[in-house]
């Protein structure tokens, strides 16, 4: 079995969300300094479930990111904790990558993966990262690579070459039998990711990670689709009018009037 | 004896000592070669120290004799033993060869009434020790067979010579028989003995001595042949230094990291097991075992010193006259154990409960070593197996995060110090030559808001003195203390090299810190890092202040001050008095202690080293609540401790208990600086 998590770095989510900075002219925030960002979530969940399925099954895990040559970290991180090898998808071009970029150039990266070594059975991802909170990359890479996908899901057993999967419901869970290749997004429910293991981050200290290009992927003409308006940060406002008026039941209907001028009734 | 040169008795006499010696050599060798499975460790260092410590403690038994019933029962019993033992090689030469004696003392008045007294003492001594086991029962002492087995020995011993020794003067007195004073008492009341009498007590002596040497090195008394071994082999590092791990070395060679098995101990650390004598000195002073948590550090003890006897053989060479020799990592990999010493012998909990407080070491007579075995399997359990609860984990990711324990952003680390004036050294064109030390932050300084107040009061008290100091601001991060104590010997490394290196790149000398984990972890743990500052404690610099006259408390405060003893300044660095002249120099104040006598070196922990602190305590009751019971027994108007993490678990324990308004727990410093004037009151936060 051979098994690709895409894995994301975002900014520390356990930093309060205060310490953010809103560049409006740039549209862009900016994380607070002195913090270094960390594996999404719900990516290293997605880690942990193909961990849990290389120790049961066997498996060869590659961890697949995309962003600057600081998202090394995370993929070093992922080799700590037990993936196989990683691969960095990196180019000046992605610096405004949208979702659609980032699936696009993903699904490339897959593609070739697959083509250059064994067929890839699973790709397995968070469900959504921590930092934007879409959770459009998983389906949609799935949608380009033309492969069934399922989300969010909380746990993944492999059986007679299939996977028997159960994905969350609003009431409960679904339990779906399906043939690799799949793409599974995968929720906190999955399980906590272990610690890295010391063995496993000296060898990641020493692991060489390749990094591609949009043209190693065949890539050239790739457009963002998204287009911020405007980004700011929300500000709540309260204000506390005073009804006046004679009488209480006076009172009453002037509230009354104002709620429905407000459409509150 | 027939006077006639060797004869019967002589011989029967040979065979039984060869027969009790032989028994006795066999298992002393097998025990050796056991203990000889640990790895080696260099302990013959600083002889001179060594020799003050065995005069104290083995010959003159300082530690034993800090309880007084049990101190000068074992006294009499083992200073009785050292002259009786000249006397029993005397009896076993004469049997041996007629004529053959010990130069000078079969007829030395000194030696025979010392002798006598001594027999004397030592019955005393034994009446004591069994009046203790069946009727007082501390709850301390584990009750086995073993321990009556021993006394009945050592009570038969006395007596048999007793009457050995007055029968024979009742057939035929000497010159010398009246400096024996006792037997002199009881020779006439034998009138006239067959000489048969008198010999058959001297065999009765002599086959218990022998008896007695054959079983010793099956039972705990086999500590009266390691104990003066063992104090002279302690450890000589700083208290507070845990033993130096080649992180990346072993690593590359393949071999474990912390202590899982019976050869990755010291050889020293299973001679520590053989010298226990389940006094439980160390289980009384427990905080883990005294809020009843699994942890016992006399069955820690216990327990690796049955495992390594169950264990060890296997591990040994074939040829019972080798010694275990080089590495046997791959002998012990080849050959795996049934019951792992970690996790099954040794339960996760127990290594998790230890507050690494050092009053089990403090306590033991023989000096025994727990806190570092404790260590090495901790660092077993993280950096070779990943196991551990999820609290150490969250410490550990927020460490590698932010340098501090709670994930507070890098960046903030100086922002207490907003408006206060403090230097950053490398900052503005500030270096070690504008200042006379750096003031050493620590996390809860930087980030606790309670223990930023008391930072800030520092600061306040500092400036008014005049004092030329700074601070490092964003550039210190976590010393790694709690890293270590957790076992995560690697990521101490990490934050300790970083620090290292800032402080020796900005020329830093001298160092002024208040946690005491800071503290002695900069002081103790950093030379093995090329590290070499002066560091003190905030309140020996504020003790210092105040004798030179430059902080002068005016201000009376009326209280009763109860003062809880820090670990780590305490035990680990004997600061005790220090804190406690601060105290002393405020007007008016009556200075308590602790109930129970659990002050000083007997303090108990407040339930937060070790990385403690940072993981929630699920077994057994709360060790802060305990230790707010102790202070209150001394009837105090404000708790003073010189810890941040003394301070938090303290404080807390004062809301769950109701009394967090009427029971101020104070810093040293808040206290100083409520008793100076109302303008030095700099950011601190009333008394």
């Amino acid at each position: 079995m051979r098994i690709v998590v895409t894995v994301k770095q975002v900014p520390d989510p356990d930093v309060p969300p205060g310490s953010f900075q809103v560049d409006s002219a740039n549209k862009r925030v900016v994380p607070p300094t002195g913090v270094a960002p960390v594996m999404n979530g719900y990516d290293a969940n997605a880690l942990e479930a193909a961990l849990k399925l290389k120790e049961a099954h066997g498996a060869t895990v590659v961890a697949l990111s995309l962003g600057p040559a600081e998202a090394r970290d995370v993929l070093k991180r992922a080799i700590a904790m037990g993936a196989d090898s990683a691969v960095l998808v990196e180019d000046p071009a992605l610096a405004e990558a949208d979702t659609w970029v980032t699936a696009n150039a993903l699904a490339a990266a897959i593609r070739k993966m697959g083509a250059e070594g064994e067929p890839i059975d699973l790709v397995l991802s968070g469900r959504q990262a921590s930092d934007t909170d879409a959770g459009q990359v998983p389906l949609g890479v799935a949608e380009l690579l033309g492969w069934p996908s399922l989300a969010p899901v909380q746990k993944i057993d492999w059986a007679d070459g299939k996977a028997r999967v159960e994905r969350m419901t609003e009431d409960g869970y679904d339990v779906v039998e399906v043939a690799p290749p799949v793409l599974l997004a995968v929720s906190s429910e999955i399980g906590e990711p272990r610690y890295p293991p010391l063995r496993g981050v000296m060898m990641a200290g020493r692991a060489q990670i390749p990094s591609w290009s949009l043209a190693d992927l065949g890539l050239s003409d790739l457009a963002p689709r998204r287009k911020i308006v405007r980004l700011y940060a929300e500000t709540r406002e309260a204000k506390a009018e005073l009804v006046k008026a004679d009488t209480a039941a006076d009172a009453g209907r002037v509230l009354a009037d104002k709620l429905r001028e407000a459409k509150l009734i | 004896m027939n006077g006639l040169g060797l004869g019967v008795e002589n011989l029967v006499l040979a065979i039984a000592l060869a027969f009790g010696g032989g028994l006795f050599l066999n298992r002393a060798w097998h025990l050796y070669r056991l203990m000889r499975l640990g790895r080696p460790t260099s302990r013959t260092d600083h002889p001179g120290e060594r020799l003050a410590l065995f005069l104290e403690h083995v010959v003159g038994q300082g530690r034993l004799l800090s309880e007084p019933y049990a101190g000068v029962m074992h006294a009499l019993i083992f200073w009785g033993f050292c002259v009786i033992t000249v006397m029993t090689a005397d009896m076993l030469l004469t049997g041996l060869v007629p004529g053959l004696t010990i130069p000078w003392i079969e007829q030395n008045p000194v030696f025979l009434v010392s002798l006598e007294t001594f027999e004397a003492l030592v019955l005393i001594g034994v009446a004591m020790a069994f009046y203790r086991r069946l009727v007082g029962k501390p709850r301390r002492l584990t009750y086995t067979g073993d321990a009556l087995i021993i006394l009945s020995l050592i009570a038969t011993l006395m007596v048999t010579a007793f009457l050995a020794t007055s029968s024979q003067m009742a057939i035929a007195r000497q010159d010398w028989s009246r400096w024996s004073y006792i037997s002199s008492l009881i020779a006439p009341l034998w009138g006239s003995p067959s000489p048969t009498v008198s010999r058959f007590f001297w065999w009765a002596h002599v086959l218990t001595v022998l008896g007695f040497l054959a079983y010793l090195p099956w039972s705990k008394h086999l500590h009266i042949l390691t104990s003066a071994f063992n104090v002279w082999l302690r450890s000589t590092a700083p208290k507070g230094q845990l033993p130096w791990l080649d992180v990346e070395g072993k690593l590359e060679r393949g071999e474990r990291l912390g202590a899982g098995d019976v050869v990755d101990f010291t050889w020293k650390d299973h001679l520590d097991g053989y010298t226990c004598t389940e006094c439980g000195r160390c289980e009384a002073q427990c905080p883990a075992s005294r809020t009843g948590k699994p942890l016992s550090p006399k069955w820690l003890i216990l327990d690796l010193k049955h495992y390594l006897l169950e264990r060890g053989p296997a591990l040994l060479p074939a040829d019972g006259m080798e010694l275990p020799r080089g590495d046997l990592t791959a002998a012990a990999t080849a050959n795996p154990p049934t019951k792992r010493m970690v996790g099954d012998v040794i339960a996760d909990d127990v290594l998790w409960d230890c507050t690494t407080c050092r009053a089990c070491m403090e306590a033991c007579p023989v000096f025994i070593e727990h806190v570092p075995k404790i260590i090495e399997m901790r660092r077993h359990l993280v950096l070779d197996e990943s196991r551990f609860e999820a609290d150490a984990r969250r410490l550990f990711e927020n460490l590698e995060a932010s340098g501090n324990p709670w994930r507070f952003p890098r960046a903030t680390r100086g922002d207490w110090a907003r408006g206060l004036g403090v230097p950053v050294l490398g900052e503005g064109g500030v270096t070690v030559e504008d200042v006379d030390y750096v003031l050493w932050v620590g996390c809860a300084g930087a980030h606790d808001e309670r223990y930023q107040r008391v930072m800030r009061t520092i600061v306040g008290l500092l400036q008014r003195a005049g004092e030329r100091f700074a601070v490092l601001g964003q550039r210190e991060t976590c010393t790694g203390d709690p890293a270590r104590r957790a076992g995560h010997e690697y990521l101490y490394q990490l934050l300790a090299r970083e620090n290292v290196e800032t402080l020796n790149r900005l020329g830093v000398k001298r160092i002024v810190a208040s946690c005491p984990h800071c503290f002695n972890t900069l002081k103790a743990e950093y030379p093995q890092l090329g590290g070499l500052y002066d560091v003190v404690h905030h309140t020996e610099l504020l003790a210092r202040l105040i004798a030179e006259g430059k902080l002068e408390p005016r201000q009376a405060d009326e209280r009763q001050i109860v003062y809880h003893d820090p670990c780590y300044i305490g035990r680990y660095h004997a600061l005790y008095e220090q804190p406690r002249d601060v105290i002393r120099a405020i007007p008016g104040v009556r200075l308590g202690e602790c109930g129970g006598g659990c002050h000083h070196n007997r303090a108990m922990c407040c339930g937060a080293g070790g990385a403690r602190a940072f993981m929630e305590e699920k077994r057994g009751t709360r060790i802060n609540h305990l230790r707010l019971l102790q202070a209150m027994e001394g009837q105090p108007g404000a708790v003073a401790t010189a810890c941040p993490y003394c301070i938090m678990m303290l404080e807390d324990a004062t809301r769950t208990k109701g009394v967090f308004d009427e029971l101020p727990i104070r810093d040293v410093s808040e206290l100083l600086a409520g008793s100076l004037d109302a303008d030095s009151r700099n950011g601190q936060t009333g008394t």
